[in-house]
């Protein structure tokens, strides 16, 4: 119980941060913040089932599910990718505006 | 801000050990925790060690871009030829062609050692260039 | 066979790449090309089996089906498909002419052709998820492939967005794998048919999925298009409005029919009537030619999603039509206004008019889609436009709301079409010769290709409009699998009637929104525009929204 609060907190966490926070860099840590805590909400459940690595040698008693382990792993692949192509974009707004605050690089562009 | 010796060494002897933790990790994907995505991490995460603590310049004598670039496409193309046999040979998209050995051994996984090895150098050069193309920024 | 549709464009992206690394072999052309035609008759190779009612099905690797990534071909993918490869492949003859594109865009256009493709052939959520993804990076590279700043804030604001949705949909697949332990779209029918059926759980999955695909159809916080779709390379919007959006939506029609979910469909309605209203409201605001096509975009889906929701057999038929003839007239739209801006370099409505005079072809083609778009006989608008409404009568507000829309979109095309009418041609107010232009006809090479381009879509959106029955009557046996006999009665004097009504009210709207006072209404209306973190709540409102109106239903 506690650790599915734990995690929805973390979730709250990046969710606010994505919506309350003007810096854009924040913004991207913010997103990963929520992608991890859906990594970790599937990992934990998945581990609920058993303490063993799922590598099925004796048997599958007692082992963990596999499955959102491999769905995470692609998630996190897909993670990463989102993350360097933000950080990219991020750092070319940076380089066009010269600001991080979203609002500033809002108006600059409402102005022109 | 000015860099220790420290950290230069630690990063000098560290990188090589990471780098084969990285090839282990490849190669024992299908035996242990590990696999070609973490592994390729891995790989990657040992290159940009160095690029941190010695800048780009140096690290792209002994990985050069282009060499990077050529890793990370020809992963892709392997990829899939790979899985594109399994679809000539018959089975279908990825199907297992190769013989399956013994659980527990090296060889025993079929396809899956050759498909680890594969995904691990390209998402070790895949991640490596995007950091290279990453602090490229800076200079 | 079908994993073939994603295997073949990654192979042509190999190609692409493969110039990207060593310039001098130019292949990234001929790759993209051999590869949209390899896919194409490779689909039409399936056309028999299809309209005989057949599934196509594999498991990627031959694993066992419980644990393997299903694909399957079925007849809403196989329309997707087609009205995909159809359209993207004029956008294609269309860069060839533009002449400023190089490999690394041929590749992420291919890229994202095989996303799409995936997204179409996914019989699984979590290999849907995957696919959302690719289509969505290469989405996000594509828009700001432009270099100017507004485009990368439109790629990145589009980054966001979606990705928060696309958060919410992990958590939609979270809650259907704990409960189900499966993955494949057909066992979650068990989930919610039989079982803890409207449980919390349940709407909580059903709307964490809808909201996570309706970020990418425009429908939940819809703010994002009209930058995205304006900012982007001229042949990467008519794709995105034509074709991804639609892609997106026939994942959703693919969740909704397939899972029964009634009370989903009573928001897509209502939330379609709402957009559709809001786009064309807004698109009358506008000056800036892209973005005005870019708000009807939002507007159109919203009618798309509201002959979706209304479920009945004649506007279920006439959403998957207008999501083709949608798909056909906005991307020659997109194309036509588009050869403006680059033959001239000016995209406001105020700095330019009578083009007409010196692009004479353009104009003619433009009208196609504008006609199209208005809904006037016999192009193809007209057709889907009469099967939307004719089954949505059961809703009179939301028939009235439509048919306003339709007088709307009149208006704001009268208005667009000023690009091209008048006896001069006008350009920064001054009546220009004609010829000055055509300097960048020789920098842009002969334009052929784009010009064979545009003209095929308009040939499409004739031939479509004037075999309307004929097509209505396949997508009916598409989507229920046998003969519906939807009664239409197309070349009614009554319907004729109606649309002379819906243009008379177009006029209406049209002179007043050009008075003084009209102008300084669009003045203050441009200026309102949405912050970015208001939209990201809007996003969580939405998903709140769906979430209650599934559970309270």
């Amino acid at each position: 119980m506690i650790s599915t609060l734990l995690i929805c907190l973390f979730f709250i966490t990046g969710i606010s941060g994505l919506v309350f926070s003007d810096n854009i860099i924040k913004k991207v840590i913010a997103l990963n913040l929520v992608n991890s805590a859906i990594v970790i909400l599937f990992i934990y459940s998945g581990s609920l089932s058993g303490i063993l690595a799922p590598i099925i040698l004796k048997g599958n008693e007692n082992i963990v599910d596999p499955v959102p382990q491999a769905l995470m792993l692609t998630a996190i692949v897909v993670g990463i990718c989102i993350t360097a192509l933000a950080l990219s974009l991020v750092y070319r707004l940076y380089y066009i505006y010269g600001t991080l605050d979203i609002r500033e690089i809002e108006k600059r562009i409402g102005d022109k | 801000m000015k860099k220790t010796d420290i950290l230069d060494v630690v990063a000098r002897k560290l990188s090589p050990f990471i780098l084969l933790f990285g090839l282990y990790l490849v190669t024992y994907g299908h035996l242990s925790p590990g696999g070609g995505f973490q592994g390729g991490v891995a790989l990657a995460s040992g290159i940009i060690l160095l690029l941190l603590s010695r800048g780009s310049s140096p690290v792209k004598e002994i990985f050069p871009l282009s060499a990077v670039n050529i890793t990370e496409a020809s992963g892709f193309l392997f990829f899939l030829l790979t899985g594109s046999a399994g679809l000539v040979i018959g089975g279908g998209y990825l199907s297992g062609f190769l013989p399956v050995g013994r659980g527990g051994e090296i060889p025993g996984a079929g396809m899956i050692l050759l498909l680890n090895t594969i995904i691990g150098f390209e998402v070790g050069a895949g991640i490596t260039l995007i950091c290279y193309y990453l602090f490229q920024g800076e200079e | 066979m079908i994993v073939l549709f994603f295997v073949i464009p990654l192979g042509g992206s190999f190609f692409a790449l493969l110039e990207k690394i060593f310039p001098k072999i130019r292949i990234s052309k001929a790759a993209s090309v051999i590869s949209f035609a390899a896919c194409f008759f490779l689909l039409v190779s399936y056309t028999r089996g299809i309209l005989g009612g057949d599934i196509y099905s594999i498991v990627i690797g031959n694993w066992n089906p419980l644990v393997g990534i299903r694909e399957q071909l079925d007849s809403i993918s196989w329309t997707g498909l087609l009205i995909m490869y159809v359209v993207s492949f004029q956008a294609l003859l269309y860069t060839f002419s533009e002449k400023k594109y190089d490999s690394s865009f041929y590749f992420f256009f291919l890229i994202l052709h095989a996303g799409m493709a995936g997204m179409l052939l996914a019989a699984d959520l979590f290999n849907l998820f995957v696919c959302l993804e690719i289509v969505g990076i290469s989405a996000y590279v594509l828009i700001s492939y432009t270099g100017k700043g507004r485009a990368f804030f439109a790629g990145f604001k589009y980054l966001l967005l979606s990705s928060l949705g696309i958060s919410l949909f992990l958590c939609g697949v979270f809650i259907i794998y704990k409960y189900t332990g499966s993955l494949y779209l057909y066992d979650m029918r068990q989930f919610f048919s039989s079982g803890p059926v409207r449980s919390r759980e349940a709407a909580f999955a059903v709307a964490a999925l809808i909201a996570g695909i309706g970020v990418r159809t425009a429908f939940i916080p819809y703010t994002w298009l009209p930058d995205a779709h304006a900012y982007a390379p001229h042949p990467v919007s008519a794709v995105l409005s034509g074709v991804v959006i639609k892609v997106s939506f026939f994942a959703v029609w693919k969740l909704v029919f397939l899972l029964n979910l009634y009370e989903v469909r009573t928001f897509l309605l209502w939330m379609g009537v709402f957009i559709a209203v809001v786009g064309v409201l807004r698109a009358l605001t506008q000056t800036d030619f892209k973005v005005l096509l870019a708000w009807h975009s939002v507007s159109q889906m919203g009618y798309i999603f509201a002959g979706f929701g209304s479920g009945t057999v004649a506007s279920v038929t006439g959403s998957m039509y207008h999501a083709m003839s949608h798909a056909l007239f906005k991307s020659l739209l997109f194309l036509s206004v588009s050869f403006i801006i680059i033959m001239t370099g000016e995209r406001s409505l105020k700095k330019i008019s009578g083009m007409g005079r010196i692009f004479p072809l353009a104009a003619v083609l433009f009208l196609a889609g504008a006609l199209s778009i208005a809904g006037i006989p016999p192009f193809t608008g007209y057709v889907s436009k009469k099967l939307i409404l004719s089954g949505i009568t059961e809703h009179p507000a939301a028939w009235w709301l439509l048919q306003a829309v339709s007088a709307g979109t009149v208006a704001s095309f009268i208005k667009l079409s000023g690009i091209f009418r008048g006896r001069d041609a006008v350009f920064h107010g001054e009546t220009v010769a004609g010829k000055i232009f055509f300097k960048n006809i020789d920098n842009t090479g002969s334009f052929v290709s784009g010009y064979a381009a545009m003209t095929v879509l308009a040939l499409l959106c004739l031939f479509t409009g004037i075999y309307g029955k004929f097509i209505a009557s396949l997508f009916a046996r598409l989507i229920y699998g046998s003969e519906t006999g939807i009664s239409l009665y197309l070349w009614k004097t009554e319907n004729f009637i109606q649309s002379a009504a819906v243009i008379a009210a177009g006029i209406i709207i049209y002179s007043f929104v050009m008075s003084s006072g009209g102008q300084k209404l669009q003045e203050k209306a441009r200026k309102f525009q949405l912050s970015f973190n208001t939209q990201l709540v809007l996003l969580l409102c939405g998903f709140l929204v769906i979430a209650g109106a599934v559970y309270f239903y």
